[in-house]
């Protein structure tokens, strides 16, 4: 085990002086920031203005219709409406503007500390997925790539321990990583929350629970963990980085494109697809913001159960065959042949 | 110190190291000499656990590898085919992984590895920056890591320029003096001659010839002389059973002997009545031996299939 743990120590020494983890930790980062921000202008401009709506043109007023905001149209209607407006319209309008207002509270909470980590939690399923599929492939492909398999065995290390390793380290930057863009986000959210204009009284439809969000934090965790694994190990068996991230990222993208085509014909391989790694990684980090539907059947009728025994059968049936692959390998340069 | 049996190799179809015994003794410069794709790196490989082999055994510190193979790495230092580090990584950042990540085995620190292979001066400077020649000498420093009992080096002179090349040897007879094994794989015959004791060369994954460096080169040895009686002197040389051949080229004897016998040679003509009256002893080179010695081979398409 203080192998493992010695491999482990001495492969983020040589990961934190390349400057791949740190763009990718970056763009994670800044995905994360973006959305947040771009949700508190949205609510900013939307919260200064009351809402926006569209008006409509008439007879005497014709050309193209134009955004009106709703402070405009509640304080003097009758200057900003075109003055053959029919009731109907102003009518409608109206509640545009009262639907719009009442939805101010939810949007406040997009970027509101709960939701901001919300926010970042999916950016780190979807985007997150990628990035940490390009630096999985790339910390175990890369021995294979410069050649420096042959160094690291003959210090007696050990394959195994060397790969439990790599795989501990990996474990380790992916949790650091989450935890530190959620970090990052909390306070961006509490920093928004602060400068953004109190929201109105309404509905808040995206009431999010900090219990809630803890299992979403572990279930979006847990995916991200089982295709670090699942891309590592095909890095592994296919012994090089570049094809271990295509066929990694290529499978990620295209599972779900193939099962669509072809349960066009086939209606069996919708339900083939609930075994499928990736629609039940999509489904552990898929968000919900309470407890309930938190542990319970998606939209795709797979439980976040099911989904976590079939995302742990895959990352453990292909680390386990890798690993013992790699095993009885041989590290072989040119053979002469 | 290390004791192969009947080893072999089999990359699908092709026989990369067959029915190979060897016997490395304790201390001193062990060569692994053989051309291109002769199997010299796969025999290494096979004796460090990253090939495993098809049949056969390895015995390395008395014990076989297939039980013990990583104790028996422990004592171990080698560079391999070409040196591989990570680019973006300083020389001494290099060594500090490669140190941390195998057990910690005392020996001389990083600092003191650099400055063996003379390296010091450009330490923090990136992998990626290095010459051949400094790339080849930082594997020579990875090797020594935590100051093994027996160093492989796999071609440690490729790239570096005479000098370089000088200081290599040098710093390999050096370290034999101060008790490490050292297996030199090299196709460099001029560089094993000079400083290993005992030889293997292989040709096509075969032994062919194997022994102390002098011993094979007496082997090989001749003596040119001239005498008050050539026929006569060729009848007596030719009795000899430590002669081998007796020819004639230019007007003089050549008697296929070890140079070390050219007095042995001079006693039992004149005790015929035959006297020398020119004698030139003439040692081989490795090289040529290694000519000789691989021009008896069988085609290489028939032993290798």
């Amino acid at each position: 085990m203080s192998r493992i743990f010695t491999v482990c120590r001495w492969e983020w020494f040589k990961l934190q002086r390349r400057r791949m983890p740190w763009i990718l930790l970056a763009i994670l980062f800044a995905f994360s920031q973006l959305s947040i921000w771009g949700g508190y202008a949205s609510y900013a401009f939307a919260a200064a203005r009351g809402g926006q709506v569209l008006v409509p043109t008439t007879p005497t007023n014709p050309g193209r219709p134009r955004m009106v905001s709703c402070n405009a149209l509640e304080q003097d209607a009758g200057s900003v409406l075109p003055a053959d407006s029919s009731p109907q319209v102003v009518t409608s309008l109206a509640m545009q503007c009262q639907v719009q207002k009442a939805s101010l509270a939810t949007r406040y909470q997009v970027f509101a500390p709960a939701g901001s980590v919300t926010l970042t939690l999916s950016v780190a399923a979807g985007l997150g997925i990628i990035l940490l599929g390009i630096l999985s492939a790339s910390v175990v492909g890369i021995e294979y790539g410069l050649g420096t398999l042959r160094p690291i065995l003959t210090r007696g290390t050990g394959r195994l321990p060397w790969l439990a390793g790599k795989y501990l380290m990996l474990v380790g930057v992916t949790t650091a990583a989450l935890l530190l863009v959620c970090a990052a986000a909390a306070g961006s959210g509490a920093l928004a929350g602060k400068i953004a204009p109190p929201p109105p009284d309404g509905p808040n439809l995206l009431a999010i629970s900090w219990s809630s969000l803890g299992i979403s934090f572990v279930k979006t965790w847990g995916a991200l963990l089982a295709f670090v694994t699942m891309a590592g190990a095909v890095t592994l068996l296919v012994r090089s980085t570049a094809v271990g991230m295509a066929i990694s990222l290529g499978y990620y993208i295209g599972e779900g494109i193939l099962i669509r085509l072809l349960s066009i014909a086939f209606d069996w391989i919708d339900k083939v697809g609930n075994y499928l790694p990736m629609r039940n990684i999509s489904t552990l980090a898929s968000f919900r913001t309470n407890i309930a539907a938190a542990v319970n059947i998606n939209a795709n009728g797979i439980s976040a159960l099911h989904a976590s025994l079939v995302v742990a059968a895959y990352a453990i049936g292909l680390a386990a065959i890798a690993a013992v692959v790699f095993r009885r390998r041989d590290v072989v340069g040119a053979v002469g042949s | 110190m290390i004791e192969i049996e009947g080893l072999r190799k089999q990359f699908g179809s092709v026989t990369a190291v067959s029915d190979l015994s060897l016997r490395i003794p304790r201390g001193g410069v062990f060569g692994l000499l053989g051309p291109n794709g002769s199997g010299k790196t796969t025999t290494i490989g096979l004796m460090l656990g990253l090939i495993r082999p098809s049949a056969g055994s390895i015995r390395l510190f008395g014990q076989d590898v297939s039980a013990a193979h990583q104790q028996a790495l422990r004592r171990i230092g080698a560079m391999v085919e070409s040196p591989a580090f990570y680019p973006d990584l300083s020389g001494r950042a290099n060594l500090r992984f490669f140190q941390g990540i195998g057990p910690s085995r005392g020996g001389k620190s990083v600092n003191e590895l650099l400055e063996l292979v003379g390296l010091a001066a450009r330490a923090n400077s990136k992998f990626r920056t290095y010459s051949l020649g400094m790339k080849q000498r930082l594997g020579i420093a990875y090797a020594l890591l935590g100051d093994p009992e027996l160093v492989f080096l796999d071609e440690p002179t490729n790239g570096l320029d005479p000098s370089g090349m000088a200081e290599v040897r040098e710093l390999i007879e050096r370290l034999a003096k101060a008790g490490h094994t050292i297996v030199l794989s090299s196709h460099l015959m001029n560089e094993v001659e000079q400083v290993c004791q005992d030889v293997a060369i292989l040709s096509r994954g075969q032994i062919i010839a194997q022994g102390k460096v002098q011993d094979l080169l007496q082997l090989q040895g001749t003596v040119r002389l001239k005498t008050t009686a050539d026929e006569r002197a060729a009848q007596i040389l030719g009795a000899l059973d430590w002669v081998s051949a007796v020819r004639s080229e230019g007007g003089y004897l050549i008697a296929s002997a070890s140079p070390d016998r050219a007095g042995d040679l001079t006693r039992a003509l004149a005790q015929q009545d035959v006297y020398v009256t020119e004698m030139v002893p003439q040692r081989v080179s490795l090289e040529k031996f290694f000519l000789q010695v691989t021009a008896q081979q069988p085609d290489a398409a028939a032993t290798r299939q």
